[in-house]
């Protein structure tokens, strides 16, 4: 077979592929998946029927709205702010281009408590409203944050920076060349924008489109906050309400069919494209100036999102956190940071061992057998509530094996893997592998056996070679991804949540826990600090793009 | 003995064939030039000796030892065997001396000395703390020469050495680097494209195709007796013409040519661009066409006024360059006038 005789014509490489290795690796990864869709058939107790005739349509029209709403209202922003900032010059424009990734800094969970805080009654829009007014609470109407166009105003300005990106980098990035050809063969600046760089952007647009519309259906935070009854709480509920873990997993099955269907999409969509090309080389061309009215429109429109999904959030907490610091418990917030970082370091070093490992495993070159790995991606784009419920099916069923063969006999609870810190870290494992796995297994491609091979035939065998040549070189890509890993863990609130050992708090649980009992301003404090290190990709993002942008030659600007 | 020899060696590549029945046998101390167009197999060629690539069948043996054949395998660790990458691939987080040393096995003062020896062998001495992407593109190609030969390899193959220097820094790398390989005494089989870079640096030149070798000999016999039409044609400019053998004689607008050995029937006659002489008095008459400049000689278009071709190419001393629109005589230097039975 053509297979085989690759194989052996591979043999002599260092390191060379071993597939069972790396099939075991995929199934322990990919397990709590498995587990969520085995689970979808048992018996419920009639509770399926009744989620079905009671909340099972209001889950379906709520998060069918919310998705709708976050993605055209994303796509709108995004992709409008994009062509703004790629193809018009105006006072600002280069820190504006810089400051809309901002807002990816906050997760759409902190940005909720914090816009509760600046709506409410009591908040500051409100009592400046009414001093200006003269009216008492009484004798106006104001929106509810917390209602479902509440939530769509928090999460669109939480994931419109990833369109915003996507859409940068697509009419910087391709279209120039094809945008000038255009412009020789007589189409105006805004004819050409609409016949050839929206059409060639289309496809990663749609896969933006795609991604938005999955982390807003995968959201719990900022939903859970709300009380708004979409698939997430739905499956919460099912589980820690009605103690029903069937019903959870029937809900939680459909949601990952729904996550399946658009992960499809997506891989359709975007073709051979991937989203690191976001960071990559744009080519300038002359932007068109804008003056006076059009110039100031164009500044407020920028400057909007970054203020309401940036700059207003961090001081509505920011002043939270002043005025209750005399409550602050501050050995507390030490132990939740303690926590939060054991944790977080801990799923770094454990992504980054399992994803070099998974690439190591596939061999050197890139191939079809590379695909199937890919599927170990797909608890990236599985909601960390859908996650939780696998894992927890998973912990359950080891561990009733374990007591069966009465291995567990002198464990306290009888439990070894649920509630322990190791189904926390296995959840990490199975949600950011695509974090970790991508940039590495990429770095890994890319390196291939350039390096292998001189060592070899200098007298290097495959060990002295993983440790003196693949690994020191593997080093940024490591230091990269563990930053990744590390931030995105933080940020982890639902899977963090319903797996925690008990009494064991990170920032983002002891967050949700204090907004959700009424106590915001203390709530404020741990939320600080995730966004404060959620702001690291982010700078190390604009680092990225400064960087590729300053490789090119300034290009000028031109009057219209 | 031989240095390195192959012999019947098949590999592919999935169902696409790289090498087909491929056997060269080299000589120790000898530097040998493996010529082929690209495709043609020379870098799997080199890869099979280094063990970097499992060929399917056939043998190769390095300094009298079997290191391949079906059951034998020796892994490219244990092979004696320095490569150059066409890309050098030094090692990026290692410094200029660590690079080296790479593949050292002594420790110590010892090994601090053989790195010493070698960076003065390729004049890189004090240069040692520097890291590849501070040196130039010459000064990594010569630390990339010194970490194949520091562990003294038997056999040191090189893959396209110079391809990646510029024209007048790679002339000057060659030379030097020629002088260097013929001091040390290692045996080397190095690939390229450049039929000139071949027949200059080699001491033996095998040109390659199609994943086998067409001619192995030394530049000399290979430019003034090519094996085949193909191997004339590939080391520059050359005139075919059709003629027909009988008799071992081959009937030419330029008159008869002896061609003992070939069969009777169609046959090509090639000339050289460097073998059709300019000149007056008797003999086929041509029109020059176009006279430039190429190089150190001037390249000519001819217009034939008698004969079935209607374009001839000739390679001329720039002192004896024609003005175009001139007629000249034409005449052949038998050296670099051949005979081979049609192709076609």
């Amino acid at each position: 077979m053509a297979g085989f005789s690759h194989l052996s014509a591979r043999r002599a490489e260092a390191g060379s592929a071993s597939w069972p290795a790396a099939l075991a690796l995929l199934v322990v990864i990919l397990a709590p998946l498995v587990a969520v869709l085995a689970f979808a058939t048992a018996d419920t107790g009639g509770l399926w029927a009744h989620l079905r005739a009671t909340v099972l349509t209001a889950y379906i029209a709520n998060s069918l709205l919310l998705v709708a709403g976050v993605v055209a209202a994303s796509t709108l922003v995004g992709v409008g702010l994009a062509w703004l900032v790629t193809m018009h010059e105006f006072p600002g424009r280069r820190l504006f281009e810089y400051a809309l990734i901002l807002p990816l800094a906050m997760p759409a969970y902190i940005l909720a408590y914090a816009w509760t805080d600046l709506l409410q009654v009591t908040g500051p829009v409100q009592q400046t409203l009414r001093e200006a007014t003269g009216w008492t609470i009484r004798d106006y109407w104001f929106p509810e944050i917390r209602s479902l166009g509440g939530a769509i105003f928090v999460l669109s300005l939480a994931l419109f920076p990833y369109l915003y990106l996507i859409a940068r980098a697509a009419f910087g990035e391709q279209s120039v060349t094809a945008t000038e050809a255009a412009r020789t063969m007589g189409l105006t600046r805004l004819q050409a924008f609409r016949r050839v760089a929206l059409p060639m952007a289309r496809p990663a647009l749609a896969a933006g489109a795609i991604l938005v519309g999955m982390e807003t259906l995968a959201d719990f935070g900022a939903v859970k906050y709300f009380d708004l009854e979409v698939f997430t709480t739905g499956i919460y509920r099912a589980w820690f309400a009605t103690g029903n873990p069937a019903a959870a997993a029937q809900l939680a099955s459909l949601m990952l069919a729904c996550v399946l269907g658009a992960v499809v999409l997506e891989q359709a969509s975007r073709g051979e494209r991937r989203y690191a090309a976001s960071a990559g080389a744009m080519r300038r061309t002359a932007r068109s100036k804008l003056n006076g009215v059009p110039a100031v429109a164009a500044g407020l429109a920028c400057a909007a999102p970054v203020l309401l999904g940036f700059v207003l959030p961090a001081i509505a907490l920011a002043s939270m956190a002043l005025d209750a610091r005399a409550d602050i418990d501050l050995a507390r917030i030490e132990t939740l940071a303690v926590n939060t970082a054991c944790l977080a370091i801990g799923a770094a070093c454990l992504l980054v061992l399992a994803a070099t490992t998974m690439s190591m495993l596939l061999g050197r070159h890139a191939g079809a057998v590379r695909y199937l790995a890919r599927a170990a991606e797909l608890g990236y784009a599985t909601p960390g509530v859908v996650v939780a419920i696998g894992l927890l099916v998973v912990a359950g069923t080891l561990d009733g094996q374990l007591r069966n063969w009465g291995l567990l006999g002198g464990a306290g609870s009888g439990l070894l893997l649920s509630g322990s810190i190791a189904l926390l870290l296995y959840a990490c494992l199975v949600r950011f592998f695509a974090v970790a796995f991508g940039p590495l297994d990429a770095a890994w491609l890319k390196m291939g056996t350039r390096y292998a091979d001189p060592a070899r035939t200098l007298g290097h065998g495959p060990a002295s070679i993983l440790f003196r040549v693949d690994l020191p070189l593997m080093r940024s890509s490591m230091a990269a991804v563990m930053a990744l890993v590390f931030v995105e863990v933080v940020k982890e609130l639902p899977a963090t949540m319903i797996l925690r050992p008990f009494n064991f708090d990170t920032l983002a649980t002891e967050a949700f826990q204090l907004a959700t009992t009424e106590r915001l301003d203390l709530a404020a404090v741990p939320a600080l600090a995730i966004a404060v290190v959620g702001l690291v990709p982010v700078v190390l993002l604009c680092l990225g793009l400064e960087r590729a942008d300053a490789r090119l030659p300034r290009g000028e600007a031109v009057p219209r | 003995m031989t240095a390195l020899s192959f012999s019947g060696v098949n590999h592919a590549y999935g169902r696409n064939p790289v090498l087909r029945d491929f056997t060269l046998a080299m000589e120790p101390g000898a530097i040998v030039a493996l010529l082929g167009a690209s495709g043609s197999g020379k870098t799997t060629a080199l890869r099979v000796a280094a063990g970097l690539e499992v060929p399917q069948s056939g043998e190769v043996h390095i300094a009298g030892r079997c290191v391949s054949a079906p059951g034998v395998f020796v892994a490219p660790e244990n092979r004696d065997v320095g490569l150059l990458f066409q890309d050098l691939a030094l090692f990026p987080h290692l410094d200029v001396e660590d690079n080296v040393a790479f593949g050292l096995k002594q420790s110590g003062a010892t090994r601090r000395t053989r790195v010493s020896e070698l960076l003065a062998l390729v004049g890189l001495t004090g240069m040692g703390r520097l890291y590849p992407h501070q040196l130039s593109g010459g000064q990594q190609q010569r630390v990339a020469l010194a970490r194949a030969l520091a562990p003294g390899p038997g056999i040191l193959l090189l893959d396209e050495p110079f391809s990646s220097l510029d024209v007048v820094l790679r002339q000057q790398v060659r030379s030097e680097m020629i002088g260097l390989l013929k001091a040390v005494g290692t045996a080397v089989l190095f690939v390229t494209h450049d039929p000139e870079e071949a027949l200059y640096v080699a001491d033996r030149v095998a040109v390659m195709a199609r994943g086998a070798i067409v001619q192995d000999a030394t530049p000399d016999a290979i430019w003034f007796s090519p094996a085949n039409r193909f191997v004339a044609e590939f080391f520059g400019d050359t005139n075919v013409l059709p003629a027909t053998a009988r008799a071992g004689r081959v009937e030419t607008p330029f008159g008869p040519i002896e061609a003992r050995t070939l069969p009777d029937g169609p046959a090509d006659l090639v000339i050289r661009a460097a073998g059709l002489r300019l000149g007056q008095g008797d003999g086929p008459r041509a029109v020059v066409r176009s006279s430039r400049i190429l190089g150190h000689t001037a390249q000519v278009e001819l217009a034939p006024l008698a004969a079935e071709v209607t374009r001839l190419v000739a390679r001329t001393p720039i002192s004896e360059k024609p003005d175009v629109g001139a007629t000249v005589t034409l005449s052949l230097d038998p050296r670099m006038t051949f005979v081979f039975p049609s192709a076609g």
